[in-house]
């Protein structure tokens, strides 16, 4: 391997772009003294690729040399492509060297399995610890590898802001199919581990703030991966629904209070299998599946409400929030004027932002369609939903049978739209 | 008409909204102007203006401060930053309205006054949140060892905002940022400003190069989506990035 460093950062960068995360949100580092780097709870993209998709860290493998054969990667051990390694030193380099120009917000290093998950995961780690005890203070987000041993993980978590455990497919069958070195259980244990050690320690810096307001406390403890953890799913490669693809979001979700759950859809890779599907989902599927997300987060959505057993996969043509509400008619109209915030959640193009500014506004002024239309909020789609101060003529349509395609833009059109909004649902 | 000038600072439009309000002066009896801002052409030296109702001449009681929201003093100090001319009269005529019954009138978003403010906040916010990830600094070989710079040209007059975060990353550094406003300077100790810089200055740094390489390789051209970029990046800081000239795989 004699491969210069500008080769290799090529080969690595390459393929690691098709782990979509590249957050650096959620962690609020300050640099050590004489060190370089901080990081910011908001996150800060640094640039933007040509496929709308934002650029915050520098993300590479260590190596793309692996010895599983998942059919829908591009580093599987059967495809016919030049293999490389980063040295720790390399990695360390670029990382301080891009820093100081501002490029980046800090590292995501992942790996192709390279002999087995422990020497792989002792690897990554160490390029953590050198960066860290060259007092680099900017953010780290590490793959944790399923299958490595718990005292790994938690040295990991030591040095990372974040970690994520891909889940890569939907289901143990999808995997059993495609991926069939890897398993739930053992990726879902690597979870698992990451999780308590996440909530143990936030728990710590709790009771040790509490504490300190009575008495001078010990140096702080470093904190375990303080942006928490996230997961990655690749969508399209099998036929697995969104019913089925939104579930298991969810229940991870649930179980291991995961920060996101990014949803990729697959790439074809070259030389592929050839029952993979030849060409990739439409982008749009990718979106719909962030905004179904999005409902569940921050709207109060239950992932059962998303989707139905006549149609277990999301509307292409309209937002999961529209579909919904062209479902459940019954709730609607919502008097912005009085309905409580769950109520406002649910208006069809109406965003959080939006509800809590018209819950503010509301208690000093009447609000009225035109005052909808001051705050962005588009009114050819909220305009069937919704009671205000003046009068709606449009409240009428809801018992329509052309409600949907009164608020359906043409196809065409709306695949625009979307492909945009997927690149800032996707890539944030 | 009672023409004003100000500078481009918070303190300084507080002082003169301040006396403002002392003499009753009605907003729209007020003309606004920066030090920097061309002089009115049918300009005058008068300092009277129209006064509201409550403009009592034989009151020698002149309140020292005016209650306003904490908010309002915080949209204040980010709108200061903007560049519209039309900033400051804005602020006036809002603190007058706070001031002369319509205390909850920040409350409500969708008046006129309001929504320009919320709005000019979120554009310097923006404005300072891009500088942050868009700057990019450039290494130069000096006599006292390493040393850095970055030239670039925010919308809005944030640098003062921005400099400080930059403190926070490369403390270790030494460097400067230069915008034709104003420069900001990082010795390690201390951060000090001079005045600014209309061009960018050129260097040689190498690691640029290994940038771009990075740059193309975690582009993904599968997904190319040219109207969501040009949304993200807008033209007028393509200049300003030096991946902007990578070599791209199609």
């Amino acid at each position: 391997m004699t491969q210069d460093l500008s080769n290799k950062l090529q080969i690595l960068a390459d393929a690691a772009k098709y782990d979509v995360s590249c957050a650096s949100s959620g962690s609020d580092r300050s640099a050590t003294k004489g060190g370089l780097g901080a990081t910011k709870a908001c996150g800060v993209c640094h640039s933007w690729t040509p496929d709308g998709r934002c650029v915050s860290l520098l993300k590479m493998l260590l190596t793309n040399c692996c010895i599983f054969d998942c059919q829908y990667c591009v580093n599987r051990r059967s495809s016919d492509i030049p293999r490389t390694r980063f040295e720790p030193h390399e990695v360390v380099y670029l990382t301080m060297e891009f820093y100081r120009r501002n490029y980046i917000e800090g590292l995501f290093l992942s790996s192709g399995i390279y002999r087995n998950p422990d020497f792989t995961m002792e690897q990554i780690v160490q390029v953590a610890r050198d960066l860290r005890a060259g007092g680099f203070g900017g953010y780290i987000h590490l793959k944790a590898v399923p299958g490595a041993s718990a005292e790994l993980i938690a040295q990991a978590g030591q040095y990372a802001d974040r970690l994520s455990a891909n889940i890569e497919l939907p289901t143990q069958q999808d995997l059993a199919q495609l991926a069939p070195q890897k398993s739930q259980a053992v990726i879902q244990y690597a979870m698992g581990q990451i999780a308590q050690r996440v909530s143990a320690s936030a728990q710590a810096s709790a009771n040790r703030t509490r504490a300190s307001s009575l008495r001078p406390v010990a140096a702080r403890p470093p904190r375990f991966a303080p942006a928490g953890q996230s997961t990655q799913m690749v969508v399209g490669a099998t036929p697995s629904t969104d019913q089925t693809i939104l579930g298991t979001a969810s229940s991870l979700y649930h179980k291991y209070s995961l920060k996101r759950v990014y949803y990729s859809a697959y790439s074809p890779v070259p030389k592929a299998a050839s029952f993979l599907p030849a060409a990739a989902p439409p982008l749009v599927r990718e979106h719909r599946l962030y905004q179904a997300d999005w409902l569940m987060r921050y709207y109060q959505f239950d992932v059962t409400e998303l989707t139905t057993a006549a149609d277990p996969n999301l509307d292409l043509e309209i937002d999961p929030k529209m579909a919904w509400a062209l479902r459940n008619r019954a709730y609607f109209p919502v008097d912005v004027n009085k309905a409580p915030r769950e109520k406002l959640l649910r208006i069809p193009g109406v965003g959080v932002r939006s509800v809590d500014r018209l819950l503010r506004i509301r208690r000093f002024h009447s609000v009225t369609l035109a005052d909808l239309a001051k705050l962005r909020i588009s009114l050819k789609k909220v305009r069937p939903f919704v009671v205000t101060a003046d009068h709606n003529p449009d409240a009428l349509l809801i018992d329509r049978d052309d409600l949907r395609q009164r608020v359906v833009r043409p196809y065409q059109q709306l695949e625009l739209f979307s492909a945009n909004a997927s690149a800032i649902s996707g890539e944030v | 008409m009672r023409t004003v000038t100000v500078g481009h600072e918070f303190d300084s439009w507080r002082l003169a909204a301040r006396a403002l309000l002392r003499d009753h002066c009605l907003p729209e009896g007020v003309f606004w102007q920066t030090q920097d801002s061309s002089p009115l052409l049918f300009g005058s030296d008068d300092t009277a203006c129209a006064t509201g109702a409550d403009a009592d001449p034989a009151s020698t009681r002149v309140p020292a401060a005016f209650p306003v929201p904490k908010e309002f003093v915080d949209l204040a100090r980010e709108i200061c930053r903007h560049r519209d001319p039309d900033r400051l009269s804005l602020l006036y005529r809002v603190l007058y309205r706070l001031t002369h019954g319509e205390k909850d009138l920040l409350n409500i978003e969708v008046d006129d006054d309001v929504r320009r403010m919320v709005i000019m906040d979120r554009q310097v916010g923006a404005d300072r949140h891009r500088m942050l990830g868009f700057l990019r600094l450039e290494k130069l070989a000096d006599p006292q060892g390493e040393f850095y710079f970055a030239w670039y040209r925010p919308d809005h007059r944030v640098l003062p905002t921005v400099a400080p975060e930059f403190v926070r990353r490369l403390r270790e550094m030494r460097w400067s940022i230069l915008t034709p406003d104003q420069c900001a300077h990082w010795d390690r100790r201390r951060l000090t400003y001079s005045p600014g810089v209309q061009n960018r200055p050129s260097t040689t740094d190498q690691v640029v190069s290994l940038w771009k390489i990075y740059y193309a390789a975690t582009y993904n051209p599968q997904r190319a989506n040219p109207k969501a970029f040009r949304r993200f990046v807008p033209t007028r800081f393509l200049k300003n990035l030096p991946e902007a000239q990578a070599d791209l795989p199609r």
